[in-house]
Order: C-alpha cells, then sequence, then structure tokens
C-alpha cells in the first residue's frame, strides 16, 4: 500500500511505484489490494491511480462505506457500526437498506447531496426522538431517533447564540492567547466521544456549563446579553419573557406547564430585582438541561 | 439542529403524561453524604509521573567511576547496603519504604508512546483505546456515590499524549478530573493552579438562588429524561449531581490547602509540585481512589527531558521532588495512610547511559528505574540489576505489563479482569502473560 504514497505532500514523485522496505534490500512494487497490477498511465502520479481505483463503479466497498459514514453521521449511529469496521464478524444491522443506498449513490455518481436528501426525507430519519414506552429501544433498530451528544464547537457554539456574547463569538488566531479562551476550555473539556449515542457528561463539563465565567456572566440579569434585553423588554410581559428565552435557548415555545410553572416561579419574585433575578434563573435552567445540550 | 421537531402538541401531550405531576426523585438528595470517613479502607495510588523521563543514572542507579557515570556521587541510605544518588538526601531516608525498581527494560523511546504505554500498560495499537491505570483502577476500587471522583490528575501536561489522561474505552465517568492542567509556566501561581475548575458559583448567586436553579433544572431534566430514556440523560442527572457534591463544603474543602499548618506546608515545597503532592494526601485522605501528582514545570527546568545540561538540570528538579517525595511519605505515615496508599514514582522512560556532546542524556527504555513504596509493597530492597555501563539489564528485567500487574496486585485487584473494549473484544486490566514482581509485594 505504501507504494501509492511515495513522495511527499509538498512534492509528488509521479513515476516511483516502488518502494525500498527499510531495513532490508527488498523493493515492493505498487498493486491494487485485491492483487491486480495498475494501468499506469504516463505522468499520472501513483496516488491519483490509487484514487481512482479506489472510486471506481466497480469497487463496491467504496459506495458502502461512504454511505455508511454519513448514515452514522446523521444517526449517531452506522448501519455497520462501528462505521470504519467493514468485516465478517462486524455485520450491517440492516445490509439491505444499506445495499441500496449504496447501489443508489454510485448509479447517481456519488451525489452527496442526492443521498443526505434520501436520508433525510425518510420516515426514519424523521421519526420523534422521543419514545412513550418506559425504555429506550435498541439503538440500532432506529425505532426512534437517538439522542446524541453534541461536539465542543456545537456546545461552544449554542451557548453563544443563546446568550448573545458576541465577544468569545469567533476564535482566537493567536495559538497562545487561545489557550485559555473560552473556546479552548469548552474544546478541551467536551472532547469527542466514540459513541455519540451513549454520550456522557463528564463533572467538569456539568461545572463549566453551572459555573464557567462565560455562563456566570450570560446569566447575569444585567450583565448578560440576551437576558438583559428579554428581562427589561417593556413590551413583554412574564409569560412573553419566559417565551423568549425558551426560544433564545431551545428553538420552541414552552408548553402550557412549563409556562405555567416558570411564570409562577418568576412572578412570587415580587418587585423588580427579584423578577429578573428569579428569570436568570429560568435562563440558566434552560442552558444547562439537556433538551439544549443534546441532538435529539 | 432537531430541537424544533417536536411539536407543541407533543410537548404538551408529554407533559399531561405525568412528567409534571408526580412525585419527583430526589435526585440532589446525597448532598449530605459524608464520604470522608470509610470504615474499611481500601487501597488507594498515589501516582508521583516525571513527565520527560528521569535519568536512572542520576537517580536510583549511579555508576560512579565509570565513564558513563556523570559527576554525582552515591550516599547512603536508611537501609544498610542501598546507595542512590547524593541529590536525593531526604528521599534516602524513606528507602526502607521503597522497592526500587533497576531492571525496567520497555519498548518505547519516544515521548508520546512511551507516556501512553506506561500509563496504559499496553503499547499504542491501532484503534484500541486503551484506558489509564488511574481510571482502571477507579473503576475497580471506586464509589459513584463518593463526593469526590475516583481519578484525579493534577498539574498533569496531557498536551503530549491526550488519550494517555482520559477514560480510554471505559465510560467517561472514569475519566480523571484534571486540576491545574498544562499550567505550563504558571508553576509560581501554584495556589490558583490547584483549584478545580468552575468549582465555584457566581459571587452574586447565593445558596437559597443556587437551589432554586437547580430545583429548575431538576423538573427540565426529569421531563427530558422520561421522553428520552436511555444512558444520555442518565448520565446528564449523574454528572449534575456529582459536580454539586464537589461543590459542596465536605469535598471542596479538600481543596483547601490553607487548612494546612505552614511548617508542613514548607516542608512539601513551597511549588506546584510540592502543594501537588499535599494536595494529594488530603484527597487520599477523603478517599479519592488514584492520585496522580505530574512534575514537569519547575523553576529553571521544563520536564526530566534533559538532553542537554543534564547535571545542571537534574538538582534542579530533585530540588523540588526530594523534599515533596519524602515529606509525603512521612505525611502519609502520620495520618496512617501510608499501609492502605501506594506511591509510584515513573516516568515514561529513562535516559541514556551515554553522556552525549551537550553534557545531557537522550531517551532509553532499555534498562532503567521505577521505584514502588507504600501499601502493598516489601520495602528496603533493590530488585534487578543493570550492567557496569548501565546499557543493559543483567537480572530480572521488568516488562511494561509485569510492572503494571504488580502494581494492580499490590492493590489487591485481579491483574486477568478483562473489560470491553472500544473494537469489541475484552481487554486485560494488564497485558496477557504479564507476571506481578512477587519479591516486591508485601
Amino acid at each position: 500500500m505504501g507504494d501509492f504514497f511515495i513522495g511527499t505532500p509538498l512534492m509528488e514523485l509521479k513515476d516511483r511505484r516502488e518502494l525500498i522496505i527499510p531495513g532490508t534490500d527488498r523493493v515492493a512494487q505498487a498493486v491494487f489490494l485485491d492483487g491486480k497490477e495498475p494501468q499506469w498511465k504516463y505522468q499520472a502520479s501513483a496516488r491519483a491511480t490509487f484514487a481512482d481505483w479506489m472510486t471506481a463503479k466497480e469497487n463496491p466497498f467504496f459506495a458502502h462505506t461512504a454511505v455508511n459514514r454519513l448514515w452514522g453521521q446523521l444517526f449517531g449511529i452506522g448501519i455497520v457500526e462501528p462505521v470504519d469496521d467493514f468485516s465478517t464478524e462486524n455485520k450491517p444491522s440492516h445490509p439491505e437498506l444499506l445495499d441500496e443506498l449504496a447501489k443508489q449513490f454510485a448509479e447517481h455518481g456519488f451525489d452527496l447531496k442526492f443521498i443526505v436528501r434520501a436520508i433525510c426525507l425518510s420516515k426514519t430519519y424523521q421519526q420523534s426522538s422521543v419514545y412513550p414506552g418506559p425504555s429506550k429501544p435498541e439503538t440500532r433498530l432506529f425505532a426512534c431517533m437517538p439522542v446524541k451528544g453534541l461536539s465542543a464547537d456545537q456546545i461552544f457554539d449554542s451557548l453563544i447564540q443563546a446568550t448573545g456574547n458576541r465577544e468569545n463569538s469567533r476564535g482566537n488566531s493567536n495559538r497562545f492567547a487561545a489557550i485559555n479562551s473560552p473556546k479552548s476550555t469548552f474544546q478541551q473539556k467536551f472532547a469527542a466521544q466514540e459513541k455519540r449515542t451513549e454520550f456522557q457528561t463528564s463533572i467538569p463539563q456539568a461545572l463549566a456549563l453551572m459555573n464557567n465565567p462565560l455562563v456566570a456572566t450570560e446569566t447575569h440579569p444585567e450583565k448578560g446579553d440576551t437576558l438583559a434585553a428579554i428581562a427589561s423588554a417593556p413590551f413583554l410581559d412574564t409569560a412573553g419573557k419566559v417565551e423568549a428565552l425558551y426560544l433564545a435557548a431551545l428553538s420552541r415555545r414552552p408548553t402550557e406547564q412549563e409556562s405555567c410553572r416558570l411564570v409562577s416561579y418568576v412572578d412570587q419574585g415580587g418587585n423588580d430585582r427579584e423578577k429578573k433575578k428569579a428569570l436568570s434563573d429560568v435562563f440558566w435552567a434552560l442552558l444547562n438541561s439537556p433538551e439544549f445540550l443534546f441532538n435529539h | 439542529m432537531l430541537r424544533d421537531r417536536l411539536s407543541r402538541r407533543d410537548w404538551t401531550r408529554l407533559a399531561s403524561a405525568g412528567a409534571l405531576g408526580g412525585s419527583m426523585s430526589n435526585w440532589f438528595g446525597a448532598l449530605a453524604d459524608d464520604a470522608v470517613q470509610h470504615p474499611q479502607r481500601k487501597r488507594s495510588v498515589i501516582l508521583l509521573w516525571m513527565a520527560g523521563g528521569p535519568s536512572q543514572m542520576d537517580t536510583f542507579d549511579l555508576k560512579p567511576g565509570h565513564s558513563n557515570g556523570g559527576p554525582f556521587k552515591e550516599i547512603d541510605t536508611n537501609v544498610p547496603g542501598i546507595k542512590i544518588g547524593e541529590h536525593l538526601p531526604k528521599a534516602s531516608r524513606h528507602v526502607d519504604q521503597m522497592a526500587i525498581i533497576r531492571s525496567m527494560s520497555t519498548k518505547e523511546n519516544e515521548h508520546e508512546r512511551a507516556t501512553f504505554h506506561l500509563r496504559t500498560g499496553y503499547q499504542p495499537l491501532g484503534p484500541v483505546q486503551f484506558p489509564p491505570l488511574g481510571a482502571l483502577m477507579g473503576k475497580e476500587l471506586g464509589d459513584d456515590s463518593a463526593a469526590l471522583p475516583s481519578f484525579i490528575s493534577i498539574a498533569p501536561f496531557t498536551v503530549l499524549s491526550p488519550a494517555a489522561f482520559g477514560s480510554g474505552f471505559l465510560e467517561p465517568r472514569h475519566a480523571p478530573l484534571l486540576v491545574g492542567a498544562n499550567a505550563f509556566r504558571q508553576s509560581s501561581n501554584y495556589e490558583q493552579t490547584l483549584k478545580v475548575q468552575d468549582l465555584v458559583r457566581p459571587t452574586e448567586v447565593n445558596d437559597k438562588q443556587a437551589d432554586a436553579r437547580l430545583g429548575l433544572l431538576k423538573g427540565l431534566a426529569k421531563d427530558f429524561a422520561e421522553g428520552h430514556p436511555g444512558v444520555v440523560a442518565v448520565s446528564h442527572q449523574t454528572a449534575y449531581e456529582r459536580a454539586t457534591r464537589l461543590m459542596g463544603t465536605a469535598a471542596a474543602k479538600a481543596f483547601e490547602l490553607d487548612e494546612e499548618k505552614d511548617a508542613l506546608r514548607d516542608a512539601y515545597g513551597r511549588n506546584l509540585f510540592g502543594q501537588g503532592c499535599l494536595l494529594a494526601r488530603r484527597l487520599i485522605e477523603r478517599g479519592v481512589n488514584f492520585v496522580e501528582v505530574t512534575l514537569f514545570d519547575v523553576p529553571g527546568a521544563q520536564g526530566w527531558d534533559t538532553h542537554q545540561r543534564n547535571f545542571d538540570l537534574l538538582p534542579r528538579l530533585c530540588q523540588v521532588l526530594d523534599p515533596a517525595w519524602s515529606t509525603l511519605l512521612q505525611d502519609l505515615k502520620d495520618h496512617g495512610l501510608l499501609d492502605t496508599t501506594l506511591v509510584i514514582w515513573m516516568g515514561e522512560f529513562g535516559r541514556t547511559p551515554r553522556i552525549n556532546r551537550d553534557s545531557g542524556r537522550d531517551h532509553f527504555a532499555g534498562a532503567w528505574s521505577t521505584v514502588l513504596a507504600g501499601g502493598g509493597i516489601k520495602g528496603g530492597q533493590v530488585y534487578g540489576k543493570t550492567a557496569a555501563d548501565g546499557n543493559s539489564v543483567e537480572e530480572n528485567p521488568v516488562s511494561v505489563p509485569d510492572f503494571m500487574c504488580t502494581i494492580v496486585k499490590a492493590l489487591g485487584i485481579d491483574p486477568t479482569k478483562q473489560n470491553m473494549s472500544n473494537v469489541g473484544r475484552p481487554i486485560r486490566i494488564a497485558d496477557a502473560g504479564s507476571k506481578p514482581i512477587q519479591e516486591v509485594l508485601a
């Protein structure tokens, strides 16, 4: 395999197709994984030749692997799972579906948009993540949409979007200044997990979401960008303010019950200052809630 | 984002289906738990991690008179016949507690791979995410209802091998709580560095308001969990419970080093590693199972990677190590904790016996030293022997799996116990075929 990749990325050697095995005198010739001799073309690099072979319509693995990875990205779990482990011992959960998706992908010239559209328009993808029963059905049966963890960037960007904090919306291009920036502290704490459908929240993550200076400022009744604007909006009553906080954090309106519960929580605060403080509690709770923190 | 995919009607239906009524399980109920006093104390571990790879030739396996030996002298210890390097005078008074292993013979001599190898017991291998020892031991010894996490890593330098500071293929709850991670060149600010990040809530939020917030969150989390049963929602609840407990007075107090007498704090050394070792004792005392303290950033030196000026840098590193380590052993003893606490001293490899042209020593995995002391260990001995030039092991070579197996045995855990890995096959705590060093075990 290594023979296809001779030469650095900066200067590819177009006519080298062999490699001396380190520590020996043996020379290995580049051949395809199926043992066939490549048809070398003049001035075409070994890597380009390999890429052509790999993505050829006749290679069934390429389309299968690609659509499986896409499926894994969209559902948090592949039809073959882990998505990079295609082997006889690790069978697909729905082989016919995988074959059909792969076939359609190849027939449509490996058009990613086509296949993403196909998956997203399916009933399977459009199922609710809410399951009415007492225990969750087996994730691999896709009986309901799995709840998935968010990436560090998704969590941070969601926080920024919900709180209206513009200061930290851009990354710092200075690597050293960025080391202890709010963004990098979130990136450190929310490292990617192997199984997004079994995402586990850690103690440092919970602490960061509860007490991090960014969250502290943005849930402060006077300092929080979104919060202060909503809390002091003269045209909104308490119900309107609670609704605005829900829209900011969860992109939906509260249910009647939720609204009742939270409006009475805020109104029992009494004076205007206490009410604002109570609104900050509501916002804090929304930002720490699983509905905000997971993809569902 | 799929957030808004649920219709308003769905939510109403859910809410009326009982999400709001009925009894709410009190998931912050364990707040008052006092995990500090356990009647039957399990074994615990303090790992003193020597980032960069310390020179065995100048610490525990000197070769005076040989051209590889260098300028340092040997000194007597409190065990007749055992000599160690002159820059560890205080530690030399505790050799009766130590098993000095001079015959480590390992396979990786590059920082990243060796750090992974020594911390997990396995060589980096394809997609298998081997967990570090602390995560494995925390899983075996730990108690989820404890106020403090089972595995805490103090001042780690995780940049070289981040995977060796996570939970590997174990559940993420076994990952270490990192305190003062990558505090590069911030050792003068050790008081701040040794605090848990975000442990304290904003000052303007008082107890009553904090409780009210948690109450609201509990309601939201419960609603979500009813519609979305499963590990993601449960783990969210558990993490918030444990984080809240950690914020509680009893647990947070562990990090208040001010409570200690000045004389003791001085004895440990007023620096990141010294105070980190003191914190380690306070955490062990409060039931944490595995604490590691990394020695990396000291005045004038960055870790043990002494390719240049070895004989200038090593004394500086030892000046920090020696008082901290010896005070830790004494302090554990004074608190009655040494019999149940295994103290490990190791880096990722040793250093070349040959001195290079920059008066330095380079990476060397062939023949080097580690030290085990305290709980489960028969102290006052040297195990293994290297050649006169230090280039090879002459007696009793110790591989990484054997070393891990010995540690696991010393903690009273079965090293053949298996955990399911991320590649779907079970993997032993200590690699198959490994044997404990019986001579070293008490």
